[in-house]
């Protein structure tokens, strides 16, 4: 590579960066300003708006209604996704990729194609749109991101140590719960963290599925469209920081136990 | 035939795994505390056979017999025999003494009990002070002993073994084929050992039961099989040796007496009947193969003419050229003081005849 070349790549790669974290950048900076309208220029700073944020009892209200969608998400999708992974992970049998192509078709369907879908579904079951519904939606997104990840650990788990474990004794349960699920836990914990924040961080589903309570991307949607203050700049910057964290710590676990085997 | 509860026999087992023939018909006694062998070139059914043993397989035909018990539909977890697997298979996210804990929980022991036969094992094993690692923190060696402490720890009737020093360097290999011996026995237990290795079994082995493409070729003891093989595929498979072309002569009292190419040889025959006129192969040791500078006096030496000459220490390997014979070099090897005395080219050959195997097959 010449000198120039080099220095073209790496502004290029620059340049992404900065197209990428500008619009960040500026949504974290209108937290900061002392005014009640959202828009440049900023002549003056505060933390107020953080303040507001965290004070703001029907904004906590709303966050816990995500977060129970998303812990209640995470748990059902990791016990189904797992599940399915260990029926369709080292044992081989007739239909085998028909039945794994199926399991994954929720991942990649349109978003929209299956909230309207759920919606009608739900209806269908005299589901009320609401927390529950949500929940079902999320978790039928989920589940295939769960079984994937599992039955990529599942590959590389030695065919002999569930040997070894009957050989000592164990049944299957035994050999599941004291063995394999052992050794599948860093990618669960990695593959629940994904869980989790997909949940929190959809829209449509949520929109689609929801009742009368609007999960946190719904309510800052609609106020997007109300009067909207600089508090909500500091409630994204929030979120921002607690999911950039909880990523790329899952994206690390992953990381690491991948290398560990 | 006694059986008591701890012996092994495999009653006419055959396994097919769709149309590949993996055992075919495999039949064996083994008496308690034998320590036995399965030795076969790759793919040949030994893994198979072992497994059909641990109840990892269920055999297509046949039966498999524990003492008197008939085990062939008992699974795994509920025979009393204990396998160590080639990669060892110890559980990851356990420590050596959680691993060795597993099978006595699994009996439902108590924790005293448990403790008490951990501390004996890991000392037994030599692997005191280790307990509390995990296994990636030991290396290969310690990791076999592991193996073997945890197949060990439930007081199995049977302990097997497919090739379980397969993944250790040939230094360290030596040192624990003689360890893996003495453990065999000091716990007078039963070892059924797999392995492709023909040095490895007869270092190690009571009883080595030679396979070929899924059937038992021959059954005997170390030296039975290097002196008197019984059939072509076993004397080209153990040792080094020479292979000759010959046909039957007549039948004598002892001796069965072969034609090679004008030269008139004895040997015997385990495997069969051997009839006069028919061809057969004869297999001899290069040890076996006397040679010196003088003609002696007995019957049957055979001159001979030396092309190459080996020195290899403690002794010097021959390449001789029997006059008269074509197509054969036989190999002999020959003690070092005894190699000297030989002149450069000529010399006298005889082969013992005790030790000269006329194979049928
Ligand atoms: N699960 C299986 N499905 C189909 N064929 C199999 C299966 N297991 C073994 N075989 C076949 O059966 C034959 C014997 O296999 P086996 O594993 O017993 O050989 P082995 O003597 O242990 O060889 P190696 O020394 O390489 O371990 C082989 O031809 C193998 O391909
Ligand atoms: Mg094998």
């Amino acid at each position: 590579m010449t000198r120039n070349t080099r220095l073209l790549m790496s502004m290029i790669f620059w340049a992404f960066i900065i197209y990428l974290f500008l619009p960040l950048i500026m949504m974290v900076m209108m937290g900061f300003k002392d005014s009640e309208f959202i828009g440049f220029p900023i002549r003056s700073w505060t933390f107020k708006w953080y303040q507001v944020a965290i004070n703001d009892m029907e904004v906590l209200g709303i966050f816990a209604y995500s977060m129970t969608i998303a812990i209640s998400t995470t748990i059902l999708s990791l016990i189904i996704g797992t599940w399915a992974a260990m029926a369709l992970g080292p044992t081989k049998f007739r239909g085998k990729f028909i039945l794994f192509a199926l399991a994954c078709l929720p991942a990649v369907i349109p978003g929209i194609i299956s909230a309207i879908s759920l919606r009608i579904y739900a209806q269908s079951l005299d589901i009320t749109p609401g927390m529950w519904a949500i929940i079902l939606g999320h978790t039928v997104h989920n589940v295939p991101f769960v079984t994937l990840v599992g039955i990529a650990r599942l590959n590389s788990q030695p065919e002999s140590h569930i040997d070894a474990a009957l050989d000592l004794g164990a049944d299957n349960v035994i050999a599941f719960m004291r063995i394999t699920l052992p050794f599948l836990v860093p990618s669960l914990i990695g593959a629940g963290i994904f869980c989790m924040l997909t949940s929190f961080d959809d829209f449509v589903r949520s929109f689609f599925l929801g009742g009368y309570e609007p999960t946190l991307p719904v309510y800052i949607f609609s106020q997007l469209r109300t009067g909207m203050s600089p508090e909500i700049n500091a409630i994204s910057a929030i979120i921002l920081l607690i999911t950039a964290a909880l990523g790329l710590s899952a994206e690390r676990l992953m990381r690491r136990n991948k290398k560990k085997v | 035939m006694q059986t008591n509860d701890s012996t092994v026999r495999l009653q006419n087992i055959s396994k097919k795994f769709g149309s590949v023939v993996a055992v075919e018909d495999f039949d064996i006694f083994i008496e308690p505390g034998q320590f036995v062998t399965l030795l076969g070139p790759s793919g040949c059914g030994k893994s198979t056979t072992l497994r059909i043993l641990g109840g990892f397989i269920e055999p297509t035909e046949g039966e498999v017999f524990l003492g008197d018990d008939k085990v062939t539909k008992i699974p795994p977890n509920r025979r009393n025999v204990n396998m160590v697997f080639q990669d060892y298979a110890l559980f990851p996210h356990m420590t050596v003494s959680e691993n060795i804990a597993f099978g006595l929980e699994m009996k439902g022991q108590n924790k005293a009990q448990i403790k008490k036969r951990i501390d004996e094992l890991l000392e037994f094993m030599q692997l005191d002070g280790f307990g509390d690692r995990k296994p990636d923190e030991l290396s290969g060696g310690q990791r076999q002993r592991v193996a073997l402490a945890r197949a060990l720890a439930p007081d199995p009737k049977v302990l097997l073994l497919d090739e379980p020093l397969g993944a250790l360097d040939a230094k360290l290999r030596k040192q624990v084929q003689i360890e893996l011996k003495t453990i065999q026995q000091q716990t007078g237990k039963t070892f059924v050992f797999v392995t492709h290795d023909q040095e490895e079994a007869l270092t190690m082995s009571d009883r080595i039961l030679v396979m070929n493409e899924g059937r038992l070729e021959q059954d005997g003891s170390p030296k039975d099989l290097y002196y008197h093989p019984e059939t072509t595929f076993v004397a080209g498979f153990i040792g080094e040796t020479n292979m000759l072309s010959c046909s039957v002569k007549k039948i004598d009292d002892d001796y069965v007496v072969l034609d090679w190419q004008g030269n008139e040889l004895r040997g015997v025959c385990r495997s069969g009947t051997a009839k006069e006129g028919q061809d057969v192969s004869a297999a001899i040791r290069p040890e076996s193969i006397s040679c010196s500078a003088k003609k002696p006096g007995n019957k049957g030496v055979m001159k001979a003419k030396i092309i190459h000459r080996v020195f290899k220490g403690s002794f010097t390997s021959l390449s001789l050229e029997v006059d008269g014979v074509k197509d054969c070099i036989l190999n002999a090897t020959l003690a070092g003081a005894l190699a000297e005395q030989l002149g450069d080219e000529e010399v006298w050959i005889s082969l013992d005849p005790d030790y000269l195997s006329v194979l049928l097959r």
